[in-house]
């Protein structure tokens, strides 16, 4: 297990690394498409890794009885899991940008009494423009369509919509939003 | 066996909110991935670990190390459907009569009101906020998170997406 999940926290550790420097030094206009070619790169450092790594730690890191066929390979496709786990947590964490929650407390953070009225919150995050920007990232995206002042799913969207909804609805976790 | 049994308390019981109750079921089924795992080592061979040495304690984490990736991801999807706001609005358009709707026909069913109740609700819930008469005001809790999430933002170039 420990050369692949060692090669796996490097190459996440340079993946990080890789984003912090790509998001400063350059414009990155589509962020997600960014983030998975930097972790389908750093694949082959995973590849790359995982042999020398495997002959060079210690002999109490590696199994006393010693390694099968099966067993490297699983060990292998284990650390490339854990790669793209930790890849996918971080996609997650990635996307609170879209957070309500966490963009009013930042926002009650900057007020000198940290707070704000409801009147104070509408003000400052206008519903129409919150609206257009999650509208206009769905047109972006092709799950919604927009026909002049009006818009409606495209088959993108109602597959997701209605797969989605139905989670929703068994669930009971309606109207949520 | 995790996703099954959350599912089923969302379906058929009360038991909210649900932040705690994917937490708590999480730490519930560790003794049942501990069950598997030794039940697993002693009954087949193919996956036997030594436990006693190094490397088998190393196999131990690295699928409790999973597990918690799986719990992040699991988490991210149930509030992305249980709250996300561009799914509301997809969701409103797909029940709508006519299956098209202007951005104000949205509003109306999707209020702003609504919005705020429950982001707010929420920040209060989570004893990052109290409620003083109409206004919200940060914790020191809130006050915390606020200043790490824009540390981090900062590190990582993210830009609030509103």
């Amino acid at each position: 297990m420990a050369p692949g999940l060692l090669a796996a926290f490097i190459c996440f550790a340079v993946f990080l690394i890789a984003q912090i420097v790509l998001v400063h030094l350059m414009v990155v206009t589509n962020r997600l498409k960014a983030m998975a070619l930097t972790w389908l790169v750093l694949v082959a450092l995973y590849v790359a890794l995982y042999g020398p790594l495997q002959n060079a730690l210690p002999a109490a890191l590696l199994p006393a009885e010693g390694l099968s066929c099966l067993a490297r390979r699983v060990n292998f496709v284990n650390g490339t899991l854990v790669y793209l786990l930790m890849f996918l947590s971080y996609a997650c964490f990635y996307y609170t940008d879209h957070s309500l929650c966490l963009s009013y407390m930042i926002e009650f953070e900057s007020h000198p009494l940290k707070k704000m009225t409801i009147a104070e919150i509408k003000q400052h995050f206008s519903y129409d423009a919150l609206l257009a920007g999650r509208l206009d990232d769905l047109v972006a995206n092709h799950y919604v369509v927009r026909e002049g002042e009006q818009y409606r799913l495209a088959p993108k969207g109602q597959l997701f919509a209605s797969t989605l909804g139905t989670i929703k609805r068994m669930l009971k976790l309606e109207p949520g939003g | 066996m995790y996703v099954l049994t959350h599912w089923a308390i969302c379906r058929w019981l009360r038991w909210r909110p649900h932040s705690k109750v994917i937490n708590i079921l999480w730490f519930g089924f560790l003794p049942v991935y501990l069950l598997i795992f030794f039940a697993l080592r002693d009954h087949c061979p193919a996956l036997a670990v030594n436990l006693s040495h190094v490397d088998g304690v190393i196999n131990l984490l690295n699928g409790l190390f999973i597990n918690v990736m799986l719990l992040i991801g699991y988490t991210d999807f149930f509030f992305g459907i249980e709250r996300g706001l561009s799914l509301r609005v997809m969701i409103e358009i797909l029940r709508s009569p006519r299956q098209r709707m202007t951005m104000a026909e949205i509003q109306k069913v999707y209020t702003y009101d609504y919005i705020l109740e429950k982001r707010l609700g929420q920040i209060v819930k989570m004893n990052c906020g109290v409620k003083e008469g109409d206004a919200i005001r940060l914790t020191p809790k809130g006050s915390r998170v606020a200043a790490m999430t824009r540390f981090i933002r900062k590190i990582f170039n993210i830009e609030q997406v509103i």
